[in-house]
């Protein structure tokens, strides 16, 4: 789709806040792939000595009514939540630009009845059809990624149907076909090149969204349960202490999920820049 | 020299609502010859572009045959076509040549298109060299994307893209339509330079009778997707016989006093089966026209116009 | 630079070394390039060039209405008897100077009836009561030779060809009683026998009122044509600038004898056509070269180092080159 050459002419032309973007989202997958070796204590074997410490040079975040180290627990936390929202990203993405491409492409009655079903799933507010679900499966991590990805397959079967609906006349389109291309070639090779860098941008915009969505789940006690490090749990156990003054507990994953969150919103503008045709 | 193409009552109809019928092209014969170039005048909405997407099986006929070297190509639904050994020998260069282009790929890959791939391995990235070479694309610009090429660079890509297919029958909808006059000209030269090395048949669809003149042997006149007139195309513009042929020649700039065709166009959308269809806007009508369609007859040698009052 | 014209008290436009220039880098050249022109009343001026040459750009400073990011700098800009570098075109505009561009259609509101648009300029511009400015409106839209204008009055933009729009354009511009039109590409996209009734109904407008015309156009049969005198531009300078007969007969610059060799009508045979080398220069690094040099087929030394001055000759030929024809 892009050779090396150009995306490293994209990376020179870019803004200065793209760049700190994405070295942002790079550290963010550094902690999330190593961060369990490096943190100083064990996410999960409790400590009732050291229980609900404010921070301090020990337990630079505090500690839990457990006793666990905060830190090591938002640290160990980063590669569960990405992963969760990373595999529910992927999981819509596929199957939402399959069935949206397959829709625009064939129009009719095909479009109008996938057009419909979207329109059903969009018609519940996303997170109560999430948390419904979510229910339906059982809690385990992967109703919590399978509930993510059905909300957010609407967004992008719509964009992938807009797109290729739009392109199947294009010109360049026929030129395929005059040289003998099948359909399913043409979407393929000459329509989705077009269509995936709009479809990756919203992808990570869509990351902090599924973030937001898997710890949400959590956080009303559906998917991932404790004692597992998970931000959505962390916050939850947090928000019922914080009336008796143990604000680190609820603060500090809050502000790592807000983090997270922002630099895949930074990183889709970044994306919207470097894969835009037309830019130079 | 045989037939290559025969077109044959060839009709487009398109729905517009209401059970209502658009009649873009409508009932259209002639014939083209191996190695002869046609070229297609007409003003916008007269189906020469729908006729030239018909030509080039891009679009299904409502009636009448597309005889490809005496095959009727015209009968298998374009989906189907995509697979046909004809299908290669027929090609269209586009109106705008920078729509036409994939943004997505460089000039090289939207070349190699023509050739059935969209990789560009080391045999393939040759070829396309080689036809770069051939419409005069400098191989530094093939790997640049469509946005950073000129017009007339543009205009080449797409011809190459058309030239990878080894066509035989090359249709050009106004290749040269949104291009300085410089910039055509070098284009109309590769255009008639191409057809004499590779000894393409053409079909040149252009708003431009000058144009036509320079590339064409012969000329189609379309008024609301009929014939008008057709023939070699010196004879038709010296002595054209159809009032709407003559009515064009004498718009072109610096011909004398232009006719200034009074009335308004017949609607193309279910027309009177049985009337002349220029009857609104003609000089010359009288009270026949109204009365019948007219017949494409021969008024020369290889020279027919469609008018009742010749 | 002299004076082009030795007559320049009655001139309907008088321009001396108007240059435009955009941003604010030094290397960068300017966009249009000490020009120099004078239009005199009821003249009919052709100005031609390739896209990219300028002269849009000189006709929307003309019309007051240039991009408020160029810079302007002029000797002398007098539009109609008025000095517009020191009053600016306030009173000027759509009264005294007319425009028509080249998609009328974009330029009339949708939402608008055609002989509203007419009555809104005529109310700009005189005094009278409503029923005085409909038959007003209504006679402006048929002296435009609009077929049943007394219905088209009640017609929407989008219910018009293309062009019947460009007839309203016309109408519109015609409306204040302009003394110069300018016509900006105002055939470009219309089939050839629209063009041909547009262009001779400007002209006769033109004969008819007195009316000095600056036709715009890439298309030199147009020129040939219709107008009296062509003015030929290259990157942002006017390079040649003779009577039509003079210029298609024993042009003086290379850039147009090559734009008269591409233009199929002037040609008999298709080898005999001939294209433009290169493009227009991208004028982003200063040099005192020829603006044509890299293209022109008569480039010596003296073209790369040093720019050529315009000459005028006894017919009042101008024409900007070291080697003349």
């Amino acid at each position: 789709m892009l050779d090396q050459a150009s995306i490293a002419y994209r990376l020179r032309a870019m803004r200065p806040g793209s760049l700190i973007a994405l070295a942002l989202l790079a550290l963010l997958i550094l902690v999330a792939l190593i961060g369990s070796y490096l943190v100083p204590y064990d996410p999960l074997s409790p400590d009732p000595k050291h229980a609900l410490m404010p921070p301090n040079p020990a337990h630079l975040f505090g500690t839990d009514q457990f006793g666990r180290d905060i830190l090591s627990r938002v640290v160990v936390a980063t590669r569960l939540d990405l992963a969760i929202a990373f595999a529910a990203v992927l999981v819509s993405l596929i199957a939402g630009s399959v069935l949206g491409a397959f829709a625009g492409w064939s129009g009719g009655w095909v479009d109008r009845i996938l057009g419909r079903l979207i329109d059903t799933i969009m018609a519940f507010p996303l997170f109560v059809l999430a948390v419904g679900i979510a229910a339906g499966l059982g809690n385990s991590i992967s109703s919590v990624v399978i509930a993510t990805a059905i909300v957010n397959l609407p967004f992008y079967a719509r964009q992938t149907r807009s797109e290729v609906n739009r392109r199947r006349t294009a010109a360049y389109v026929e030129a395929a076909y005059l040289s003998g291309f099948s359909p399913l070639s043409i979407v393929s090779l000459h329509i989705m090149p077009n269509v995936v860098p709009p479809l990756m941008v919203q992808s990570s915009l869509n990351m902090g969204w599924a973030i937001l969505n898997a710890a949400g789940l959590s956080f009303i006690g559906l998917g991932v349960r404790p004692p597992q490090a998970e931000w959505g749990i962390m916050v939850s156990d947090g928000a019922t202490n914080i009336i008796s003054g143990e604000w680190w507990m609820f603060v500090f994953p809050g502000a790592v999920l807000l983090i997270a969150v922002l630099i895949f919103s930074l990183v889709g503008d970044a994306l919207r820049d470097i894969l835009d045709p037309k830019r130079r | 020299m045989s037939a290559l193409l025969q077109i044959a009552g060839l009709s487009k109809q398109f729905p517009v609502g209401g059970g209502r019928m658009l009649h873009a092209v409508d009932g259209v014969d002639f014939e083209l010859k191996e190695g002869e170039s046609l070229g297609i005048v007409g003003e916008s909405g007269s189906g020469k572009s729908t006729l030239a997407r018909l030509i080039a099986r891009l679009a299904d006929p409502t009636a009448g045959a597309v005889r490809f070297e005496g095959r009727d190509i015209g009968a298998i639904p374009v989906r189907k076509f995509a697979a046909d050994q004809a299908r290669r020998d027929i090609q269209l260069v586009f109106q705008s040549a920078g729509d036409a282009l994939n943004p997505a790929y460089s000039a090289a890959r939207n070349i190699a298109v023509g050739l059935g791939g969209s990789r560009l391995n080391t045999e393939t990235r040759a070829l396309v060299e080689q036809i770069a070479g051939e419409v005069g694309l400098d191989a530094s610009l093939l790997d640049r994307r469509p946005h950073q090429l000129s017009g007339g660079q543009q205009a080449r890509v797409g011809i190459a893209r058309a030239l990878a297919s080894e066509p035989r029958l090359l249709i050009l909808d106004e290749p040269t339509a949104p291009l300085d006059v410089s910039v055509q000209a070098t284009i109309l030269k590769l255009i008639d330079g191409l057809r004499r090395s590779r000894r393409l048949s053409l079909i040149f669809v252009s708003h431009d009778l000058d144009v036509v003149r320079l590339i064409c042997d012969r000329v189609m006149v379309l008024y609301l997707g009929r014939v008008a007139e057709i023939g070699p195309v010196d004879q038709v513009l010296k002595a054209p016989r159809h009032p709407y042929t003559r009515a064009l020649i004498d718009a072109m700039p610096g011909r004398g006093k232009p006719v200034i065709l009074a009335g308004e166009a017949t609607s193309p959308i279910d027309p009177n089966v049985v009337a002349c269809l220029f009857a609104s806007r003609c000089s010359k009508v009288n009270e026949g026209c109204g009365k019948q369609r007219p017949p494409l007859i021969s008024v020369g040698s290889d020279h027919q116009a469609a008018c009742l009052r010749l | 630079m002299t004076d082009v014209t030795a007559d320049n008290a009655a001139m309907l436009l008088r321009m001396r070394d108007l240059s435009i220039r955009f941003g604010d880098s030094a290397q960068r050249l300017p966009t249009v390039d000490r020009v120099s022109l004078d239009i005199a009343p009821g003249e009919i001026v052709a100005l031609v060039g390739e896209s990219g040459s300028g002269k849009s750009l000189l006709a929307h400073t003309i019309a007051g209405i240039l991009d408020p990011a160029a810079k302007l700098d002029a000797t002398t800009l007098d539009v109609a008897g008025v000095n517009v570098l020191a009053e600016g075109w306030d009173g000027l505009r759509g009264r005294r100077v007319g425009i028509v561009f080249q998609n009328s259609r974009a330029a009339l509101n949708p939402v608008r009836k055609i002989g509203q648009h007419i009555v809104d300029v005529l109310r700009a511009h005189t005094d009278g009561r409503r029923g005085a400015r409909r038959e007003a409106a209504i006679q402006a839209l048929a002296s435009v030779r609009i077929p049943d204008a007394v219905r088209r009055f009640d017609a929407y933009p989008g219910e018009l060809s293309g062009g019947m729009c460009q007839r309203v354009m016309l109408a519109l511009a015609l409306a204040g009683n302009p003394s110069l039109l300018i016509a900006d590409e105002p055939t470009t996209g219309l089939d050839v026998t629209t063009q041909a009734a547009i262009l001779a109904l400007i002209v006769e407008h033109a004969r008819a009122r007195g009316m000095a015309t600056l036709l715009i156009t890439h298309d030199l049969e147009l020129a040939r044509a219709y107008a009296e005198r062509v003015v030929v531009m290259h990157a942002g300078q006017i390079v040649e600038d003779a009577s039509v007969a003079a210029l298609f007969t024993q042009s003086h610059h290379p850039y147009s004898r090559l734009l008269i060799g591409a233009t199929p009508a002037a040609i008999d045979h298709v080898e005999a056509l001939t294209g433009i080398p290169g493009t227009i220069p991208a004028l982003d690094t200063q040099t005192p070269a020829c603006r044509f040099a890299d293209r022109c087929n008569r480039v010596d030394e003296r073209c790369r180092s040093t720019f050529p001055m315009p000459v005028i000759d006894a017919n009042g030929h101008r024409s900007m080159c070291w080697h003349p024809s």
